[in-house]
């Protein structure tokens, strides 16, 4: 499976994740966005991508580091995801180190669940890799119901659009 | 000399009143101190007869009255058993009324039957006076004094005499009557019956060897206190009257002061044990008649008392009569006062004549002893006047007087011979040793002087020397100075240059790191590139992923791009290292030209204020040679002014010495005339004075 690896800073060190890149439509570099107050913690705003408006996930509070610090190697992870109303649309992913390209296979033996039993878990299945562990990051999970009513454009705004 | 003879005169004075005095203070002190003892000890002994008389007459008085009250109740008795009128009724009540009647001093009288002791009190009933009765016609009439009644007394029966066996006024003669056989009258204690405090004198009646009552009279304490309160007017001293009744208890019956605890009024009836007087009253002789005198501290007026005790016959009462010592000490100071003050004023006059006395002789004694020590030791000046003699010591004085002129009159004329000659050789002599002096004292100055113009001389000469020495110093000295100004400024000038050369190397460091910032930018912007092909290798990568087989050719160009920009921003981190590291040097390099200018500049302002001061020492130094050249001539013209003095002294002293010489001689001539005088003076010495 071909994933694009990034890391987050924790206290204890960094940590290790995976996105699957058939979920990914484009790596940009971290530009300006427009921070967006009253939504959920982790939404930092919106950005602009070919005339048109994406929210921005803070995706280092979201596995829970402290919120992402930008430098040389942070970059925006523009994936697609499903929404309730059978549509997709795009969300940014901002990833503190982005890492590059890789292929690892999650279901080799050694691996584990990473606890998630009935799938809807936001971080899925856990390997080893280079003598480092990683952790699948689920696109369609990272945000919850809640999130997703909040930050994602309901079927009425698509249907005017 | 003022002290010696106030010491002999005071000395004198002093001593002749000390004996004087002494033995007739001493003499007086005695007679009144044996007077005082005398006129105590017999004035103890009369006002202890005094009082031993008081005593007796006293309770002579009271013995007396109670005799009388005793005889009344007897009689009283007597009347009834062996006179008959017991039973007889009416007459016994008019006899008591009579008697009351008659005797101002009693309180009440009374005749108590027993029951039906005469066998009439039923029929008493219906005639007798009912005052005179008791409920059953018992025979108990009682008259006593009344100030409200018809002649001032009235009659009332007595009851429960025997329901009071305590008062015994009733049942104490039948007691006694019974243990002893004794028909007598007792004497009750005194106590206090509605309200009047008397006292009870009681018979009792026997009718043939059988008790059929009593018969007795009052008197009140206030009665028995009048008669006593008279006794002490009349004798003076403070009176107690004890009884000691059958009960045993001894009690107050008057008294003619306030015991010091209570008032009088409460002293009597009251028990004598426990009042302060116990003591003293426990003192009474046994036998009654006899008196005894003693003094004691009084337990109440706490001062020595005088106390007479005696005891009546008739009753058995104790008198107490007391006289306080104070009075009797009184009249003995009084006495001793008087006589210490006769005899002080006798003391004084003795005193003051002996003092008279012996100033009189000690200021004559004074005078002798003054012109004796005086003339002891040569001085005839005083001039003693020859008075009539007083007294022995005034013959002394005379004598002395005319001692004293005669010597006086001797010596005078002994010394006025010798004295003119003496003076004139003493006046010779003197101007001589002077002019000697004066000789000696110019010859020794010349030489000091000649000495010190020699030396001025030597000195001036030293001077001139060191002076030529200075001046040729000093010119060297101004030589060096030009020479190294002149080396100042060269290297002023290469100090100069050299700050030149250092600012151009700071010019051209600043410039290189300019440069070096240029760099810089260029180094960002091929990072930037860098940064941005690498993003674009990775979308490269993922639309490869995503065309699958396609894309599999594009994937490895992509991987390609991404190792190369990768390697670019290796490179382009280390050329900004370096560049940071040759920009630091640049910039120290840059800081140490600054400091090094700086280091110049101050070099060159230093090199400058050198050569500054080396001009300004060297215009001092030439006119410091200028000054030295003039002092130099100046020292020579007062070298030679030295020697001119120097031979004028060298005459001077010779002439001194030749004056000397002439000195001496008249020193000699002096001398031999006052051998000569001494020799006159031993002449005259058998018209001196011996010691």
């Amino acid at each position: 499976m071909r994933v694009l690896l990034f890391e987050t800073v924790h206290d204890d060190g960094l940590r290790r994740w995976a996105i699957s890149v058939a979920d990914i439509v484009e790596i940009l570099p971290v530009v300006r966005w427009r921070p967006i107050v009253g939504g959920p913690e982790c939404a930092l705003g919106l950005f602009e991508r070919q005339q048109t408006l994406v929210p921005l996930i803070d995706m280092s509070m979201k596995l829970g580091a402290e919120p992402v610090t930008p430098r040389l190697g942070s970059r925006i992870v523009v994936v697609r995801v499903a929404t309730a109303a059978s549509t997709s649309t795009l969300l940014g992913l901002l990833v503190e180190s982005m890492i590059g390209l890789s292929s690892i296979d999650f279901h080799a033996s050694g691996s584990h669940s990473g606890f998630d039993a009935h799938g809807d878990s936001s971080v899925g299945r856990v390997t080893t890799s280079e003598g480092t562990t990683v952790q699948l990051v689920r696109v369609e999970h990272v945000l919850s119901e809640s999130e997703q009513a909040a930050i994602l454009p309901s079927s009425t705004d698509e249907a005017k659009a | 000399m003022s002290t010696s003879r106030l010491a002999i005169h005071q000395r004198l004075v002093g001593r002749i009143l000390l004996l004087g005095l002494l033995p007739v203070t001493l003499v007086v002190a005695l007679i009144v101190g044996l007077n005082a003892y005398r006129a105590y000890s017999g004035f103890v002994v009369a006002i202890e007869r005094e009082l031993a008389e008081a005593t007796r007459l006293a309770a002579a008085e009271v013995e007396a009255d109670n005799r009388a009250i005793a005889a009344l109740v007897e009689t009283l008795g007597q009347a009834q058993t062996d006179g008959g009128m017991f039973g007889n009724r009416a007459e016994t009540l008019a006899y008591l009324r009579a008697i009351l009647l008659a005797d101002p001093g009693l309180q009440g009288t009374y005749v108590l039957y027993e029951p039906n002791a005469d066998g009439n009190d039923a029929r008493a009933l219906g005639s007798s006076p009912r005052e005179a009765l008791d409920a059953k016609g018992r025979f108990v009439p009682y008259w006593r004094r009344d100030a409200a009644a018809l002649e001032g007394i009235r009659l009332e029966p007595t009851v429960g005499m025997e329901d009071f066996p305590d008062y015994l006024f009733y049942l104490g003669p039948r007691k006694v009557w019974e243990s002893t056989g004794r028909r007598e009258v007792l004497f009750t204690k005194p106590y206090e019956y509605e309200g009047v405090r008397m006292i009870e004198q009681t018979f009792p009646l026997i009718r043939d060897g059988r008790f059929v009552g009593i018969a007795g009279a009052d008197r009140t304490l206030d009665e028995l206190g009048r008669q006593l309160a008279q006794s002490a007017k009349r004798l003076g001293g403070d009176y107690f009257l004890t009884t000691t009744s059958i009960d045993g208890i001894e009690r107050y019956i008057a008294a003619t002061t306030d015991a010091g605890v209570e008032k009088r009024a409460r002293l009597e009836t009251r028990e004598v044990a426990g009042t302060p007087l116990a003591s003293i009253i426990a003192q009474v002789p046994s036998t009654s008649g006899g008196v005894k005198v003693f003094s004691a501290k009084d337990p109440v007026l706490d001062e020595d008392c005088f106390y007479g005790v005696t005891k009546t016959e008739t009753g058995d009462w104790t008198l107490v009569v007391r006289k306080s010592g104070g009075e009797a000490l009184a009249s003995i100071w009084t006495l001793v006062l008087t006589d210490t003050l006769t005899a002080l004023g006798g003391i004084v006059v003795i005193a003051l004549l002996l003092y008279l006395l012996a100033r009189g002789v000690g200021r004559r004694l004074q005078i002798a002893t003054e012109v004796a020590e005086r003339i002891a030791q040569g001085d005839l000046t005083e001039q003693l006047a020859i008075a009539p003699a007083k007294d022995e010591s005034g013959v002394l004085l005379n004598a002395f007087a005319v001692m004293n002129q005669n010597l006086a009159a001797i010596a005078r004329d002994t010394r006025r011979a010798s004295i003119g000659i003496n003076s004139t050789a003493t006046e010779l002599s003197a101007s001589a040793v002077q002019q000697e002096e004066v000789a000696s004292g110019l010859s020794s100055s010349t030489t000091e002087v000649a000495a010190a113009t020699r030396e001025i001389a030597a000195t001036g000469g030293e001077l001139l020397g060191t002076l030529d020495a200075i001046a040729k110093s000093a010119r060297g000295a101004a030589d060096q100075a030009s020479e190294g100004r002149q080396s100042v400024q060269l290297m002023n000038d290469a100090m100069r240059r050299l700050d030149e050369a250092a600012q151009s190397v700071g010019s051209k460091l600043q410039a290189m790191n300019e440069k070096a910032q240029g760099i810089n930018a260029i180094v960002a912007t091929i990072t930037k590139v860098a940064d941005q092909t690498n993003l674009l290798s990775v979308n490269a990568a993922i639309e490869a992923e995503k065309a699958g087989e396609l894309g599999l050719g594009f994937l490895v160009v992509a991987r390609e791009i991404r190792r190369l920009a990768d390697q670019t921003g290796e490179a382009t981190l280390d050329i900004e290292r370096v560049i940071r590291q040759m920009q630091s040097a640049v910039s120290s390099g840059v800081m140490e030209m600054d400091r090094f200018g700086e280091s110049l500049r101050a070099c060159v302002e230093g090199g400058e204020a050198v050569g500054h001061r080396l001009e300004g020492i060297i215009k001092h130094v030439e006119g410091d040679t200028a000054r030295v050249g003039q002092v130099t001539e100046g020292m020579r013209a007062q070298s030679a002014g030295v020697g001119q003095i120097d031979e004028a002294m060298r005459l001077l002293q010779s002439t001194a010495k030749r004056s000397s010489i002439v000195a001496t001689d008249m020193s000699r001539a002096s001398t031999a005339l006052q051998d000569a005088i001494k020799m006159l003076k031993s002449a005259v010495g058998s018209f001196r004075l011996r010691d």
